[in-house]
């Protein structure tokens, strides 16, 4: 909560949807809040897979170029 | 080409049943911690064999080989034999172990065809290596460049493996050496941290497709090769093995770079949090202490040598004055301004990749998508869950606080940091032995990491497509540096640069460093050594030796010898006039 916190309020701009401190600390809270279930394990799935998704956009296009070019 | 193979083969063998040797006197702990033990002994038995003949100026693939193989028929003649149980692990999950020797299979295809491509390697680096290799000794030559006189303890690994071919075909075997040491610590500490065998070879797995610690494992820097040895330090503490060769992966380090240094409050805090756990007791705790006093030896040396050179161990840096190059003294304390500008740069940016992996990880953490997307979270969790994996997560952290804060901001100041993605992959590893569904997401992330580490960035366009027509003899990319004609020697005067491949890849060509203070000295000696080409910036002192007429620009950084029957002084008859 600390870390969201301060994530949301003393260091702007939030780059969301693009912000893995936020996606952190709700993961986080769905592993205090919530019992471990399904409903838990869907929402730190969808947790990874927007972790990944965001890698993903940054990186991989720019990974592709460079295989591309070179190969 | 069959003798030197055939020594290579003898040292090596006999640099393998030295360690085992070794390791059958100070072997304790964990039998995981035992495997980064016979790895780190065997490390500094090549170090240390390399150093000293070295010294002698005995390095030669003869005396060498022949040393080891009468040091073989000697241990064997001992009654000295490889412990082959030891030497067979229980194997991972079948996909995992395609995976792996996949990986194994592409490293081995990468050491064959990359020649090395790091500027930073091509100036300051690997020219100690070409120039003592051709020595046959590690001389006080080390090139122009001003960080030469860093620590070279990766280097000796590095003459280990061209010193017998006298060639650099094999050159990035010794990272890959200190991959699999890296290999072996995740390994060690997933099983410290209470997992099983299988599982612990996932978080290894994760660990080795790091991109920046793969990348550097064939890109000859020694980034990679501390990341690998602060593990080293970290699985042996954790393992309870004797304190001695744990503080073996601390000296190594220290002789590999000074920047192990910055990791050392984590390793210390580990050291304190397992003090009160049984420990075995090595068969022969005497050479556990001198396996200790030995690789203090070989990591100091680097130390000793510039303060008997020098009249100070850390030169070039000063602790009081600024390098006369760069406005940048060496930190001796901490800094909460970096730590807070390092942090905030790996969080906002670096975080991200947003860069195809580079072997110097410009502008990126090189932590990959795996511990990104995975170790992150698994972090919070294995945290949370898991007592063992606390000690280890504060022991990492800590070390990780400590190089964030003794770095300066700069573009490649991450690659000090690439023990911790290791830490993350335990956790993945962790969470995945508890919620089987993320050995989805894990499979797909290992698919993306080993399409990431196929090619560095730093690789010239063309340049895969060069090497692999090259013949491995003469391999080179031609598009970073031109080879002169001839086997004349090459003198490098200021200014030049990329001084490694003017050796070319069999070292055959000698190359000459100079400081000249006026246009005689380059003259004299040019008529001395019989040189034609020089290589080096427009200084002065070059102008002035094109605009009489001895030099003409050639390509590149080169000038060349006008020759003598068009030198307008000597075919004249006269002598230079003094100055």
């Amino acid at each position: 909560m600390i870390l969201l916190t301060w994530r949301l309020t003393w260091y702007p701009p939030v780059h969301f949807p693009n912000d893995w401190v936020i996606i952190l600390c709700l993961f986080w809270m769905s592993t205090v809040c919530i019992p471990r279930s399904r409903w838990q394990a869907a929402i730190q799935a969808l947790a990874v897979l927007w972790l990944f998704t965001v890698y993903s956009l940054q990186h991989f296009p720019l990974m592709f170029d460079h295989l591309r070019l070179l190969l | 080409m069959i003798l030197p193979l055939f020594w290579m083969g003898t040292a090596n063998a006999a640099a393998l049943l030295g360690a085992e040797a070794l390791l059958q006197k100070v072997r304790n702990g964990s039998s995981a911690a035992n495997a980064v033990l016979f790895l780190l002994i065997h490390l500094a038995l090549v170090s240390g064999t390399v150093l000293v003949f070295g010294t002698l100026g005995l390095m030669k693939a003869t005396v060498l080989g022949l040393v080891g193989t009468l040091a073989l028929a000697i241990m064997l003649s001992l009654g000295i034999r490889p412990d082959w149980r030891s030497l067979k692990p229980p194997l991972p999950a079948l996909p995992l172990t395609i995976f792996i020797g996949a990986v194994a299979l592409r490293l081995a295809m990468q050491v064959w065809y990359f020649v090395p491509y790091v500027p930073d390697t091509l100036f300051y680096h690997l020219p100690k290596v070409a120039e003592w290799t051709r020595a046959g000794a590690i001389t006080r030559e080390v090139g122009l460049d001003w960080r030469a006189n860093f620590p070279a303890g990766f280097e000796l690994l590095e003459i280990w493996w061209v010193v017998f071919l006298h060639h650099e075909v094999l050159i990035e075997l010794a990272g890959v050496e200190f991959l699999g040491l890296a290999f072996a610590a995740v390994y060690s500490l997933s099983r410290s941290a209470g997992l099983g065998e299988r599982p612990s070879y996932l978080a290894a797995t994760l660990a080795l497709m790091t991109p920046g610690l793969h990348f550097q494992a064939t890109s000859c820097l020694n980034d990679g090769a501390v990341a690998a040895l602060i593990l080293a330090a970290f699985a042996l503490l954790a393992g309870r093995v004797h304190p001695g060769p744990a503080l073996s992966a601390v000296f190594l380090g220290l002789g590999v770079k000074p920047t192990f240094g910055f990791a050392l409050p984590g390793i210390l805090l580990l050291w304190f949090l397992c003090r009160r756990e049984p420990q075995d007791r090595p068969a022969s705790p005497r050479i556990a202490r001198g396996l200790a006093l030995g690789t203090a030896m070989v990591g100091a040396y680097w130390y000793a040598r510039n303060l008997f050179l020098h009249g100070n161990p850390l030169h070039p840096f000063s602790l009081h004055e600024p390098l006369p190059y760069r406005d940048y003294v060496l930190r001796t304390t901490p800094s909460l301004d970096s730590l807070a500008s390092n942090i905030l740069i790996l969080i906002n940016r670096r975080l991200y990749d947003p860069e195809a992996i580079s072997a110097q990880l410009r502008g990126i953490a090189g932590w990959g998508i795996g511990g990104f997307a995975i170790g992150l979270p698994a972090l919070l969790i294995a945290v949370r869950e898991n007592p063992r994996f606390k000690r280890l997560a504060a022991a990492f952290g800590c070390s990780l606080v400590s190089v964030l804060a003794f770095s300066t901001t700069d573009a490649w100041y991450l690659r000090f940091t690439l023990f911790f993605p290791a830490l993350l992959a335990v956790a993945a590893a962790l969470w995945a032995e508890r919620d089987r569904w993320l050995r989805i997401p894990i499979g797909a992330a290992l698919a993306m990491l080993f399409l990431d580490t196929i090619v560095p960035y730093e690789f010239p366009m063309g340049g895969v497509a060069e090497l692999a027509r090259s013949p491995w003899r003469n391999r080179s990319m031609s598009s970073f540096s031109w080879d002169p004609p001839g086997n004349d020697p090459v003198l490098c005067v200021e200014g030049a640069g990329f001084f490694y491949r003017i050796y070319r890849p069999d070292y055959s060509r000698r190359v000459l460093y100079a400081r000249p203070r006026n246009p005689e000295e380059v003259l004299s000696l040019m008529d001395r050594e019989n040189i034609r080409y020089i290589r080096g910036a427009s200084t002065p002192i070059l102008t002035e030796l094109v605009r009489e007429g001895h030099l003409k620009r050639s390509i590149g950084q080169y000038f060349e010898r006008i020759p003598r029957d068009r030198d307008p002084d000597r075919s004249e008859g006269t002598p230079r006039p003094p100055r």
